[in-house]
């Protein structure tokens, strides 16, 4: 059994290595924001930036992708984490869920 | 509103006396509507999801009540202050944190009783007096959130 920092495959030549966190050996969910006419853009940027750290480029693309597409993928996260961020999300009153990866 | 400036780890707000009594109002009546369901998924229907949805209606609610406490404490004269020509509000960056929590709430909350229109528009008052108290709040509330992330200097 390898340990959680290490691959899951063995390396070889011409073959891509895989790694998957060990967090993420269960089931994988993707956190998604759904767009609603409410909640204002700048606010929304703000939320992203506060709850998964990131900067002010990176939030406002997923808020514009949420604005023009109606919905984004934030992170793709094992349950706990996953569960997490939708708790915090919708502290914020964001329209958020987590929708199993298939 | 504005932003004067951000030093020492805290924010500090000027306001136009109405404003600021228009905030106390906000916060001293918070909340203004009822819970609303929260959903975890869209799509999983398993038991897990299940659990997971009442796990977060209990945690929003408790959340909640906390926002509920903290509404009266972020009005009081520690944070909101008469100056001779206008009020200052002063927070640190956690209780910004939970003013825009608060004043969202409002804002969703006040968007969910008139049944999640699709477009923002104040009704007429005199034809729709409910929808448009409702309206109002929801614009106010839209007003602070945008001057408390707003940089300093904007109004």
């Amino acid at each position: 059994m390898p340990k959680p920092s290490e691959p899951l495959t063995v390396p070889s030549p011409g073959i891509i290595e895989v790694t998957r966190p060990h967090d993420h050996l269960g089931p994988v969910f993707h956190v998604i924001c759904w767009n609603d006419p409410v909640n204002l853009m700048v606010y929304v940027t703000h939320v992203f930036r506060k709850v998964f750290g990131w900067d002010e480029a990176r939030a406002k693309k997923h808020m514009m992708e949420v604005h023009e597409r109606g919905r984004s993928v934030l992170v793709q996260e094992g349950p706990e984490k996953a569960e997490f961020y939708v708790h915090q999300l919708q502290q914020y009153r964001l329209q958020a869920t987590m929708e199993p990866a298939e | 509103m504005k932003q004067l400036r951000f030093r020492e780890n805290l924010f500090r707000f000027r306001l136009e006396r109405v404003e600021a009594l228009q905030l106390k109002q906000l916060l001293a009546n918070f909340p203004f509507t009822p819970p609303v369901p929260a959903r975890i998924s869209k799509t999983d229907s398993r038991d897990e999801a299940w659990e997971r949805e009442q796990l977060l209606q209990e945690s929003l609610a408790e959340h909640r009540a906390e926002l509920r406490r903290q509404a009266r404490a972020l009005t009081g004269p520690g944070h909101l202050m008469e100056l001779k020509t206008c009020w200052r509000l002063t927070l640190l960056p956690e209780e910004r944190e939970l003013l825009l929590q608060i004043l969202n709430d409002i804002r969703v909350g006040c968007w969910q009783a008139l049944e999640r229109p699709a477009e923002l528009r104040v009704p007429n008052p005199t034809k729709y007096p409910r929808q448009y108290a409702l309206m109002a709040l929801l614009h106010l509330a839209g007003g602070f959130e945008h001057h408390l992330i707003a940089p300093p200097g904007q109004e």
